[in-house]
């Protein structure tokens, strides 16, 4: 029977109910999409984990190293699974060449990563071709990371061309290689694979070798505890280079896919308030129509329990049929958001788990609705028969109109109506189009400020033109004095403004509970200045010390508090002057002036502003002077490669986003305005009785629903410029990357107008062709309705 | 009444095949007050749609003021409508969002002939006149029936119409308010005020200078009652019921 009513409801009303099932479907969609995404994420990288076995430890390191020594401290280290040591010979990018079938080359100069040449590993770190099995290279093949993809366009059966100077040899492209450890651009390095024979055969005689020290442990979340216990041996491991737990490797891979699902959510949220609050005016505006029949239903003694269910369990077909196609239509949707991530991790069905999750996650959406619709019928309890019968006081609010149309001189009065008209219900189109705009501009913003050369300085750098790094291997004092000569001598030194250097030490710091932690120290005469600080200042004397928020968090210190640092079995005292950002070293960074000549540098960096100046062509010229061992890369290149992934990805989703916020903007204006006709069609033909114009009419409808979407937008965009960086905040400070304060980069004037006027566009076609009905409406058949 | 304000001749309605009104004929005077009546559902209410261009007949003619309003388009309509006919219903559709007074002055601001001064000074002192102007400023949910009807009577005059239509306009009134109303009618009418209603109501229809009968959609008889004097209304009246009671026989 209940079928049958909603069967009639749905003739009388398609519209209402058209829509109404629209938002439902649509809302059940992204928040069924995005579980099963996020499902899906955590069992791709589980999966891709259980074959690629990635590390809980690496310390990579450049130089000599004692094997014999690590296997007696892992084989006294409680807790310890497996270890091993992996040999990898580190590239130069442009010794490295790609080059198609038609001969078209390309360099990987400009490759921001590391590269590094491996051999496959047999049961541990294993890297996977895309259906996560075990890569095998013939000799002469090649696997190339499929990270690189993005900026590198080279087919399985190109040629890649080694050609060290002494050495040139041909591999041809086998297949792709996915990485557990290595597989994302906000790593610093990347590993292609090749045989063993050619492993063995190029092994001392081209590039560098650098080890990766791995262990595996029975609890993969004490990789911090490991790390710590590695860095205060006495046995003085190897630690020239980088150091990464397993967190640090999750996260760095999971990030962009996560941010991605972070957009997602929010607009499902948002989605599914737009939903209720469709429902409540649908609903209400139901309720009013059939005051009478409720009144005499009330009158003839039928329970409010009974008058409730006929609402309700329309609302229920309602919502069923909506969260059925809605979960559905998830499944074909999943898997445009899991391109990147089976890109990433390799292709992955869904898995029952997943599933499972998903459908929850259904349910849930349909218990939120139907417990929304209970508190909107709620209201038949409260309405008196006589109030229904006799004085038709309705259910919804009532507005008090507004006096003083008349002392208005000069306002056209077209507007002047619309001006009157806009305080009746036109609420849900100033909420719906406050909150399109929000879920439009944040993502937009973000993917503005991670742009931004400024956004550097969430990466704990200050903003420099250019920035010459010096990597970590062999003659690294040396190397670094060679590079500073040259831009202190280079023909190119009026163009330098400033050279800020820093020296890279890793040292132990005492935390609050005095357990030891393994810090990077950033040391220099301009250590920590030009940075943005969440509290405090930088470093100025010896004394002083700067810590990242994750650092500062992990030794329980803030500003005001002294950090002890061990340098060389000492302890020196220095006093935390500042907290500032930082998302690189997995977070845990400080910067200081003294300069601990006692520790062995791990890095240096050389920091170079140019007034004036180019730097992409002082980056070349010094890429090419230098040779191999350096990175030279401009600020904007530097970003671009290392958050360029991550920021198209949230731009899809934004445009994504921007595309449903336009089409629910359009839909929830249709639907408005056909039930605002049919409530008020007696009005509306009454002013057509009196002969008020058709184009004046239609001018009193567009502009209310003109002027409350223009205003919602524009606090769209001012809550998003008041609120935006906060919610961005909030959501990186959950993922634990290391920022907790994102500032937003100041909007240009003409964006801050272009979502509202986009909006407003849309709003005015929909208006305009929604009102054009009333041309038609049949004014006899209304005034005495 | 030298001049036909409003001419019919030959007019036939029909909705869905179904005929509603059936070559109705009939001139009102320059001045003249004439009133419809006759069962539910005989087409009176479609004979003031129809009259006063709302709504286009399926054939036949009417002409206002020696015009032919179906050659008019819908603009020219809508303007005729706006400029020199006024309306009042059984509800008065006010605008739920504005006072009483400003609906009242909304269809003059709309024309924006007169200045928005010279409007706001007519609506004064009409409200004044049909006493409302104490409740101008109020919302139209606190007003009785009366009152409404009364504002609906000074918006229908505010751009000082040629012709006065009223469907009901007394339908859903008491007694003393229903006289209240008709008391105004009548007096715009002497004002020189052409009025065409439609009712069920004898009271209201015999305060007419003439009163048409409809029947299955065609004129049954017309009953000549000559122009309204106070005082003689229980003779008016009784004239009436004896002329209905014939029609009902």
């Amino acid at each position: 029977m209940y079928l049958k009513l909603l069967k009639n409801d749905f003739r009388k009303n398609p519209w209402n109910n058209g829509i109404l099932l629209l938002f439902i479907c649509l809302s059940v969609t992204i928040v069924a999409t995005v579980t099963l995404m996020l499902a899906q994420l955590f069992a791709s990288i589980s999966s891709m984990y259980e074959t690629a076995n990635p590390p809980h430890f690496v310390q990579m390191h450049k130089g000599e190293l004692s094997q014999q020594d690590l296997d007696g401290f892992n084989s006294d280290y409680e807790g310890i699974e497996h270890w091993q040591t992996v040999s990898m010979i580190n590239l130069y990018g442009d010794e490295i060449t790609a080059s198609d079938e038609s001969g078209k080359k390309i360099s990987l100069s400009d490759c921001r990563l590391d590269i590094g040449f491996v051999k496959q590993n047999q049961k541990y770190d294993v890297l996977l071709d895309g259906d996560r099995n075990p890569l095998t290279m013939g000799p002469g093949e090649i696997g190339v990371p499929v990270i690189l993809l993005d900026e590198f366009a080279i087919a399985v059966g190109d040629t890649i061309t080694l050609d060290s100077g002494t050495i040139t040899k041909d591999f041809t492209v086998a297949d792709y290689v996915y990485d557990g450890q290595m597989n994302s651009t906000l790593c610093s390095s990347t590993r292609f694979l090749i045989s063993d024979t050619d492993f063995e055969a190029l092994s001392g005689s081209v590039g560098e070798t650098e080890y990766l020290i791995e262990a595996w442990l029975s609890d993969s979340a004490q990789g911090a505890a490991y790390q710590t216990a590695y860095e205060q041996n006495e046995r003085n491991l190897p630690k020239n280079g980088q150091a990464v737990t397993y967190t640090i490797i999750f996260l760095l891979s999971a990030m962009t896919d996560l941010l991605t699902a972070a957009v997602f959510v929010l607009a499902g949220v948002l989605l599914l308030i737009i939903a209720l609050v469709c429902l409540r005016y649908v609903v209400l505006t139901e309720l009013e129509e059939d005051m009478c029949e409720i009144g005499t239903m009330k009158a003839m003694g039928i329970p409010e329990k009974g008058i409730c269910g006929l609402y309700l369990n329309k609302i229920r077909i309602l919502t069923m049929i909506g969260c059925v196609l809605g979960f559905l239509f998830a499944q074909a949707c999943v898997s445009m958001l899991t391109e990147h991530m089976n890109r990433t991790f390799g292709g992955q069905t869904a898995a029952a788990e997943g599933l499972l999750l998903s459908a929850t996650s259904v349910v849930a959406v349909y218990g939120i609705i139907l417990a929304f619709s209970r508190k909107i019928l709620s209201r038949l309890k409260k309405a008196a028969v006589t109030d229904l019968l006799v004085t038709g006081e309705g259910f919804g609010r009532r507005v008090k109109a507004k006096d003083g149309l008349r002392k208005k001189e000069r306002l056209p009065v077209n507007l002047l109506i619309g001006l009157h008209e806009v305080r009746r219900g036109y609420g849900i189109i100033f909420g719906v189009l406050l909150l399109i705009s929000f879920l439009i501009a944040v993502p937009f913003r973000t993917v503005q400020t991670m742009e931004d050369r400024e956004f550097v300085t969430y990466m704990g750098s200050p903003v420099y033109d250019l920035l010459l790094e010096v990597e970590q291997g062999e003659d690294l004092e040396e190397r670094s004095q060679l590079a500073k000569d040259l831009l202190l001598e280079g023909t190119w030194r009026d163009e330098i403004r400033g050279v800020s250097t820093l020296r890279r030490v890793r040292l132990q710091a005492v935390r609050k509970d005095g357990k030891m932690a393994g810090i990077y120290i950033d040391t220099g005469e301009n250590a920590g200045a030009g940075l943005k600080y969440l509290i405090g200042k930088n470093p100025e004397s010896d004394a002083e010390i700067a810590l990242s928020y994750l650092m500062g968090e992990e030794l329980g210190k803030t500003v005001g508090d002294t950090v002890d640092i061990i340098v060389s079995g000492k302890r020196q005292e220095l006093t935390v002057c500042g907290v500032y950002q930082d998302m690189t070293s997995g977070g845990r960074t400080a910067k200081t002036v003294s300069t601990f000549p006692e520790a062995p540098a791990q890095k240096y960096s050389y920091g170079l502003t140019l007034p004036g100046g180019d730097p992409e062509r002082l980056a070349s010229v010094l890429r090419e002077q230098l040779g191999g061992g350096y990175s030279v890369e401009n600020m904007e290149e530097f970003l671009r490669q290392t958050l360029g992934g991550v920021t198209a990805q949230v731009r899809q989703a934004g445009i994504a986003v921007l595309l449903l916020g336009i089409c629910l903007a359009a839909l929830i204006a249709a639907l408005f305005l056909k039930l605002r006709i049919a409530r008020e069609a007696a009005s509306l033909a009454s002013k057509k009785a009196m002969g008020i114009p058709f184009t004046a009419i239609r001018k009193q409808e567009v502009y209310p629903a003109l002027i409350a979407g223009g205003c919602g937008s524009a606090c769209g965009i001012l809550l998003t410029e008041l609120m935006g960086e906060h919610l961005i905040s909030g959501l990186s400070g959950m993922l634990g990357m290391g920022i907790q304060k994102i500032i937003f980069v100041p909007a240009p004037a003409w964006e801050l107008f272009a979502i509202p006027a986009l909006l407003l566009v849309v709003l005015s076609i929909v208006a305009v062709s929604i009102c054009t009905q009333i041309k038609y409406m049949d004014v006899a058949g209304y005034i005495n309705e | 009444m030298d001049t036909n304000k409003l001419e019919i001749k030959n007019l036939c309605k029909s909705f869905d095949g179904s005929e509603v009104l059936s070559h109705i004929s009939f001139q009102i005077a320059s001045g003249e007050f004439i009133a419809v009546m006759g069962p539910s559902g005989c087409g009176k209410s479609t004979l003031l749609y129809c009259a006063s261009g709302m709504d286009r007949p399926t054939s036949g003619e009417i002409f206002f003021e020696g015009m032919e309003m179906s050659e008019l388009s819908n603009r020219e309509m809508e303007k005729l409508r706006l400029e020199h006919m006024g309306f009042i219903f059984q509800r008065a559709n006010f605008l739920k969002s504005l006072s009483i007074a400003d609906n009242i002055v909304f269809p003059a601001f709309q024309l924006g002939k007169q200045s928005r001064g010279e409007i706001r000074k007519t609506g004064e002192e009409m409200m004044e006149r049909l006493g409302i102007a104490h409740v101008g400023d109020h919302d139209i949910r606190q007003v009785s029936g009366g009152q409404l009807q009364r504002a609906a009577i000074c918006r229908a005059m505010i751009n000082r119409p040629d012709i006065l239509f009223g469907d009901e306009p007394t339908g859903a009134l008491n007694s003393s308010a229903t006289r209240e109303v008709l008391d105004i009618m009548t007096s715009i009418n002497r004002a020189g005020a052409t009025i065409l209603l439609v009712t069920h109501d004898a009271k209201a229809a015999s305060r007419a200078d003439r009163v048409i009968y409809l029947e299955d959609g065609q004129i049954k008889d017309i009953l000549s009652l000559g122009k309204y004097i106070e005082g003689k209304q229980p003779v008016r009246e009784q004239k009436m019921k004896e002329w209905l009671d014939i029609k009902v026989l």
